[in-house]
């Protein structure tokens, strides 16, 4: 059923065709990564210097310069793309700029220098198509993150933004958009991967004036933040998810849960969001639709727990994040006992991708059962971490050893970490199992939001299992008994195997007690919290073993279980590793082979750190 | 109407209904602590868990929270249930290891001992939220909350400030399945009240100790002869059961006894108040000695009925002979025994004329040592066992108007007020309530109840059907054995009573009279200052062990005192006037001409003048002769007889005095 | 101590009466005072007629507030897991060693605060620290010390 368009959508449509006209294809465009990766390498002095620099070169009528949204590879950060070319330089310092201006713009020399060397093969990589990292991913969501400005909704209109909004205002019933989000089989992005369109059906039938919507951006996964890197990058495409949903569901009120530790993120959804309204795109009567729906934006206080939807709603509603048993669900009495339905960003941010490309476009991507893209965050101690996107059902291996580079070092790669807290450790050896929400289960993790971490072998499993279970154990709310005391004796039992008084039984103790907090707590992160235990027990049983009987870290990690020594051959007496030891555990020499008191040591490691001889080494 | 299924078994419940409450109906039992009928479901402790199958999907959860749904499917009891809950109890149990609530529930469940070190052995909080929600919606006072987060959530104020209200509200108190409530360090909840407790124990004690030293300063001032115008022997006159044990045996209503209704009235009123506030020898017993209940056969404890009515069964019979068990009497005569050498010694010039006492003085002093020895195991061993006087006003406290109460609703049954309790009259297995006749109403366990669940209010009518009551056997026993000790007494074994008229009673009592009133407290004893009256050993038969006999050898009848019928509480001597106890005839001296010296004192210091120098056919010499019309049998001549150890002269009951041997003349 | 609430009251002049308005103000309020005065809450509580051990809840359960005054300068050290893969932890000790104070816990000149942050979302860069609002990537603990003498040389000047 299509209504005529109002006076409203026809003039959106005809602005984005204004700027869409004004464009020059052809105009050199400079995109400077404004995420807060590249931020956290000085980004923004770089953008500074190149607005100095075309200045001073007189040339910035002529030379767009942009700060975007982050692209993903945070890594080899700061990025800066010129266009249209798509020269790719990285790890750009301010001091480069002037360069860049009078060579790359001016003359359209390359930079060898700032160009990405490919670590696998060593090549110099000069366009960012060619950058295998990029090449080999399917960007949706990520499409845009890079190119356009988050701050300008031009750039998102001129990249098709609020389309899919004007088509399911004017051209869809609520059900019918309902019925698009149900066919297409899209799946909660936050983890669990329950049905959307089928939540959004129990909201919309749900009895209730008031119903609410509610985007939760409270990535608390550490490890994970493809949630901010979306909305660095495109905050728009969440909004206009998050309106599309209202008018399917039939919300009047939306709310953003959004972590207050990413101040950037904060910025730029307030932005949006101010945006949004003063284009007519929130609040009364939406592009003359008569719909309505306004967004508030509430910062999360610093609470894992809320990121479980009873957790969050009561955190909305101003009290401790502290879940509640379900049924009654959200959808039936959510925030203020109001139906309410609450999605992941990603989630939200599909929305639009569907409703303008339809059900069957985005059903044909991924795998049977899970549908589309994901968004990744690749980390630890590979070569290229970041976001990246990529169809579902690809294999674990092609994601961590082609776009992710594989190892750092030389070493040798043995788990990959999906999930956060909640998720598992799955071993090198099943890495040829497709990405996707039940692949991973069986393996004994979960999809979780999207969070990989990357391992090698000077990563010890019962450490990292220890390092989760801290997590969680600060994390939990503390309400049910399960959770608080049940992780916590996991904890205790992780802590104690690693400082080396790790028993018989403890293992199978661990096994059993991660089955009893898993059935008996009250919320999804009591229920996840021992997760990472019986994967690194599944998988790397003998790890655990040689903690307990041998009272050995392989990985070298646990410190009570291990000394640092100087291998003389290797040591020719620089005496760095004396200068940084606090405990002044270190003495020699100079010019001759150096050595370590284990009595004194303390296992910090910092002379390993520092020696550029590679000769500091732990048993 | 909800159709759902229980265990394979098909019920019925009202719509709204929580898996719980179906399982209730159902006859199923589960496990709870965070529960609480009256507040909102929290879902806390998780032990409440079940596995749940709705529309063909099976999980597990907690059952408080879990409203039924029409074809539910709810397992309480699978293996995964049972074994969640199992290592849920675990949980609770390390972490609050002390706490008898979670024992048991955690026993319940086949955990004995918890599996991991608790981080506190003290901890008594299960974070069960009870109080939080009893704060919220009951009293609706939102002070108590959660603060922090994961393990560093804990239960507090503002702050970690006293609330002012938390004074005077106390209704979360009740809900706190732990009794943790009282316990929280800022909140202070129930200290008022623990301090109103603690005031009454003071009060008590204060009471207490009075009672002691007025009995002791009683005994002081009657050992010093100053008698108080008659009222040192109080104690013995508030007594009921010596005022009974008399009356009955005397047939007789003795008036003195009359301030025995103010310990009535006061017994009726507040129970076994006479023991736990005003007992002089509780008082004592109280000092030392294990609280709670040792003694694993608590049925002793009829024991002191037992006792009880045969002195009240011999009583009948016209005996006190079981007085000896009457424990005013076993105080003062253990105190007379120590008590009396003493102040002989003390005042003497020359303390080398002091002379110990022999065994048969001594002997008077052993039920009291044996009471105190037995206090060492268990505290107040006589109070719980034995004591008859405890036994009468136990039996009267089973009626008193206050009572010590046990808030049911609100007890944990942590035990701390059987643990406290002096009687160990806190009965475990009843739900730590107490026998009105074994509770002495000290209210020790008030204070230490985490609860505050205890309190001495006015109570139901009656409390029998406790298990320490006095059965049909024992009253049965207790005639059986009253009979035979008549029929013993009656025996007289090894004749000793065959002296019985050698022995002379204190002035003015009248032989089987006087021992129908005898109540054998012996403070004639200690009040006479001539250490004329002694305790009779079994020279008078075994019935009269203990009463008090006038020895001359020890000491005559002072002239010019009265103070042992002033001091009798019983009237057995009776209360004389110096006039007429001058008059009251003891017995009748006679000379022994065989042996006397003629040293004349005994005519010199007879207080009667009754003395006549006689002159002895047969034998050389003036001698000094009783004028039997004349002597009171005082004594007061023997003591002064040089030649007491030959009997030179000697005072004989009235009816057994021997004919003359000789015959006399008046001397010229 | 009588702090000035008058900034605490315009903070509240945002917010109406009711629970509602707890998170956000209290977040503004840690903000301003770097942590939350007692007064402070008394304050929320009052304008917003709520129940003071609500506020006291929340100030307590969320990680973001401070119950204790933090120093001038405020450290934080991501301990997200790919920090963690990466050495977080051996910078935090060294960091602790440095200062002489536990994650958490404020230097007695009150000059540093050192806290641990589950994840700043930097994972790419990790370890990663923040000082003072400025992002310290692929840090180590053998340049801690560097990083914190330059931060108090550029400091002491524009506090002289």
């Amino acid at each position: 059923m299509a209504k005529a368009r109002s006076v409203a959508a026809l003039e959106l449509e005809k602005r984005r065709e204004e700027i869409l006209g004004g464009q020059d294809p052809s105009r050199i465009s400079i995109k400077v990564c404004g995420g807060t990766g590249c931020l956290a390498l000085s980004s923004d002095e770089v953008a500074q210097a190149f607005e100095r620099e075309l200045r001073a070169q007189g040339v910035e009528g002529s030379v767009a310069l942009k700060t975007t949204g982050c692209p993903g590879f945070c890594e080899q950060g700061p990025l800066v793309v010129v266009h249209p070319q798509r020269i790719f330089y990285t790890h750009v310092k301010p001091d480069d700029v002037a360069e860049i201006v009078s060579k790359t713009i001016l003359q359209g020399e390359i930079i060898d220098r700032l160009l990405y060397k490919d670590p696998s093969s060593g090549e110099k990589i000069v366009y960012e198509t060619e950058v295998p990292f990029y090449k080999e991913q399917k960007r949706i969501l990520l499409k845009e993150s890079g190119l356009i400005d988050p701050r300008e909704i031009e750039d998102y209109l001129a990249a098709g933004g609020y389309k899919a909004l004007a088509r399911a205002l004017f051209e869809m019933t609520p059900d019918e958009v309902i019925a698009e989000i149900k066919q297409s089989g899209l799946r909660g992005r936050g983890g669990a991967g329950f049905s959307t369109g089928v939540k959004w059906e129990l909201c919309r039938q749900a009895k209730g004036e008031t119903k609410y919507i509610i985007c939760n951006a409270d990535e608390g996964d550490p490890g994970a933040f493809q949630d901010r890197g979306l909305i660095e990058a495109n905050p728009h495409s969440v909004l206009e998810g998050m309106i599309i949903g209202a008018y399917a569901i039939g919300a009047q009120q939306g709310f953003i849960y959004i972590r207050n530790e990413y101040p950037l993120a904060v910025e730029l959804i307030r932005l949006a969001v101010q945006q949004a309204r003063e284009r007519g795109l929130l609040g009364e009567d939406i592009l003359g639709s008569g719909a309505s729906f306004d967004v508030e934006i509430q910062l999360g206080a610093g609470a894992f727990v809320c990121g479980e939807e009873t957790a969050l709603i009561a955190s909305l509603e101003g009290r401790i994040g502290e879940p509640r048993t379900r049924p009654p669900y959200p959808a039936q009495s959510g925030l203020w006992g109001m139906p309410t339905n609450i999605n992941n960003v990603k989630t939200w941010a599909w929305v639009p991708h569907i409703i303008h490309n339809g059900a069957g476009w985005f059903s044909q991507m991924g795998t049977e059962k899970s549908k589309g893209t994901t968004v990744f965050s690749v980390v630890g101690k590979i070569k290229n971490t970041g976001l990246v996107e990529v169809p579902m059902g690809i294999s674990l291996r092609h994601l961590i050893e082609d776009i992710g580079g594989g190892a750092t070092n030389g070493k040798k790669l043995k788990a990959v970490q999906t999930g956060g807290p909640s998720g598992g450790c799955i071993p090198e050896s099943l890495w040829h199992l497709p990405v996707d929400y039940d692949s991973l289960r069986e393996a004994g993790s979960i999809m979780g939001s999207g969070g990989l971490i990357v391992m090698d072998e000077s990563t010890c499993m019962v450490d990292i299992a220890r390092y989760f279970l801290n997590f969680t154990k600060f994390e939990s709310c503390g309400k049910c008994t399960a959770c608080r005391e049940g992780v916590l004796r996991m904890y205790e039992i992780l802590d104690y195997i690693t400082r080396g008084y790790g028993q018989e039984g403890d293992i199978e103790l661990l096994e059993e007690l991660g089955k009893a907090v898993k059935a008996s707590s009250l919320c999804g992160l009591g229920q996840t919290a021992p997760n990472p235990v019986p994967t690194t027990i599944r998988y790397f049983r003998e790890e655990y073993e040689a903690h307990v009987k041998e009272k050995t870290c392989p990985a070298g990690v646990c410190k009570s279980l291990i000394t640092f020594y100087i291998v003389p051959e290797k040591c020719p007496g620089c005496g760095l590793c004396a200068r940084y030891c606090t405990e002044k555990s270190i003495s020699g020499e100079k010019n001759k082979p150096y050595f370590i008191d284990e009595e004194k040591c303390i296992r910090c490691g910092i002379c390993r750190e520092v020696c550029k001889f590679d000769a500091v080494l732990v048993k | 109407m909800v159709n759902l299924t229980i265990n394979e078994e098909k019920i019925k419940v009202a719509e709204g209904t929580t898996a719980l409450e179906a399982a209730k109906q159902a006859g199923v039992h589960i496990p709870t602590l965070c529960h609480h009928p009256e507040l909102t479901p929290y879902g806390a402790c998780r032990l409440c868990l079940v596995e749940v199958k709705r529309n063909g999907r099976s999980s597990v959860t907690t059952s408080c929270n879990c409203a039924v749904e029409e074809g539910m499917h709810i397992q309480t009891d699978s293996p995964s249930v049972v074994q969640a809950r199992r290592i849920m109890a675990d949980f609770l149990l390390s972490r609050c290891p002390e706490v008898p609530a979670v024992q048991r529930v955690a026993a319940s469940l086949g955990v004995e001992k918890p599996s991991f070190p608790a981080d506190r052995r003290d901890e008594t909080c299960i974070l069960c939220g009870l109080c939080v929600r009893a704060c919220d919606e009951k009293a609706q006072q939102h002070v108590l909350g959660f603060v922090g987060r994961g393990p560093d959530r804990r239960v507090t104020t503002p702050f970690d400030t006293r609330a002012e209200v938390c004074d005077t509200c106390n209704q979360c108190i009740e809900y706190c399945p732990t009794g943790a409530i009282t316990r929280l360090e800022a909140p202070q909840i129930g200290q008022r009240l623990k301090a109103g407790a603690k005031r009454w124990i003071r009060i008590r004690q204060v009471v207490q100790y009075a009672a002691l030293l007025l009995f002791l300063f009683l005994i002081y001032s009657t050992l010093r002869g100053n008698p108080l115008a008659g009222n040192n022997n109080i104690f013995s006159r508030l007594n009921p059961l010596q005022a009974v044990a008399s009356m009955i045996a005397a047939r007789q209503i003795i008036t003195s006894y009359w301030p025995v209704l103010l310990t009535v009235g006061v017994t009726l009123l507040f129970g076994r108040v006479w023991c736990g506030w005003f007992c002089p020898l509780g008082g004592v017993l109280e000092l030392f000695g294990r609280r709670g209940r040792k003694i694993k056969w608590q049925g002793l404890r009829r024991l002191k009925y037992v006792i009880l009515f045969t002195v009240l069964a011999m009583a009948v019979f016209g005996s006190l002979a079981f007085m000896y068990f009457e424990p005013i009497t076993i105080f003062v005569r253990g105190l007379t025994a120590i008590s009396k050498p003493a102040l002989a010694y003390f005042q003497l010039e020359d303390k080398k004329d002091f002379a110990l006492p022999g065994i048969s003085w001594w002997v008077i002093a052993i039920p009291f040592v044996l009471v105190l020895l037995l206090n060492l195991i268990e505290r107040r061993f006589w109070c719980r066992y034995l004591c008859p006087l405890g036994a009468l006003v136990g039996l009267g406290s089973k009626f008193s108007w206050v009572k010590r109460l046990v808030n049911q609703k609100s007890c944990v049954k942590c035990g701390d007020c059987a643990k406290t309790c002096t009687m160990g009259a806190i009965s475990e297995g009843r739900d730590f309530t107490s026998d009105p006749a074994e509770c002495i109403m000290c209210m020790d366990c008030a204070a230490p109840c985490p609860k505050m669940a205890i309190t001495f209010e006015r109570g139901k009518a009656l409390g029998w059907n406790y298990e320490f009551d006095p059965t049909r056997r024992e009253a049965l026993a207790t005639l059986g054995i009253g009979a035979a000790a008549i029929g013993l007494l009656a025996l007289d074994v090894g004749k000793v009573k065959a002296a019985k008229s050698t022995v002379l009673r204190p002035p003015g009592a009248q032989g089987d009279d006087f021992l129908a009133k005898c109540i054998r407290c012996d403070q004639c004893i200690q009040v006479c200052p001539a250490h004329a009256l002694q305790p009779v050993g079994l020279e008078a038969g075994w019935d009269a062990l203990w009463t008090p006999v006038l020895d001359p050898f020890s000491g005559g009848c002072d002239y010019e005192c009265n103070r042992c019928g002033q001091t009798c509480p019983s009237g057995a001597i009776p209360p004389l006037t110096l006039e007429e106890k001058r008059q009251a005839v003891i017995g009748i001296a006679q000379v022994n001409f065989d042996t006397c010296v003629r040293c004349m004192d005994c005519l010199e210091h007879c207080p009667y003048k009754c003395f006549d120098k006689v002159e002895v056919e047969g034998i050389r010499g003036v001698f000094p002769k009783v004028r039997p019309e004349n002597c009171v049998g005082c004594g007061v001549c023997v003591q002064v007889c040089p030649k007491q150890e030959k009997l030179a002269i000697v005072v004989y009951p009235i009816d057994g005095v021997p004919p003359e041997k000789y015959v006399t003349h008046p001397a010229t | 101590m009588t702090a000035d609430m008058s900034k605490v009251d315009t903070i509240l002049d945002r917010y109406g009466q009711g629970q509602r308005g707890l998170i956000p103000s209290l977040l503004e309020i840690q903000k301003v005072y770097h942590y939350l005065p007692p007064e402070a809450l008394q304050r929320v509580a009052d304008r917003l007629s709520i129940p003071m051990i609500q506020v006291y809840q929340v100030a307590s359960f969320y990680k973001a507030f401070s119950l204790e005054p933090r120093g001038e300068h405020l450290i934080t050290v991501c301990l997200g897991t790919a920090c963690h893969v990466r050495g977080g932890e051996m910078l935090i000790e060294q960091i602790g060693r440095l200062l002489n104070v536990k994650a958490g816990e404020t230097t007695k000149d009150m000059q540093f605060t050192l806290e641990a942050v589950n994840c700043l979302g930097c994972c790419a860069l990790g370890p990663v620290m923040v000082l003072d609002g400025k992002y310290y990537g692929s840090m180590a603990a053998s340049k801690v010390e560097k990083v914190l003498d330059k931060s108090m040389k550029q400091e002491v000047p524009a506090n002289g």
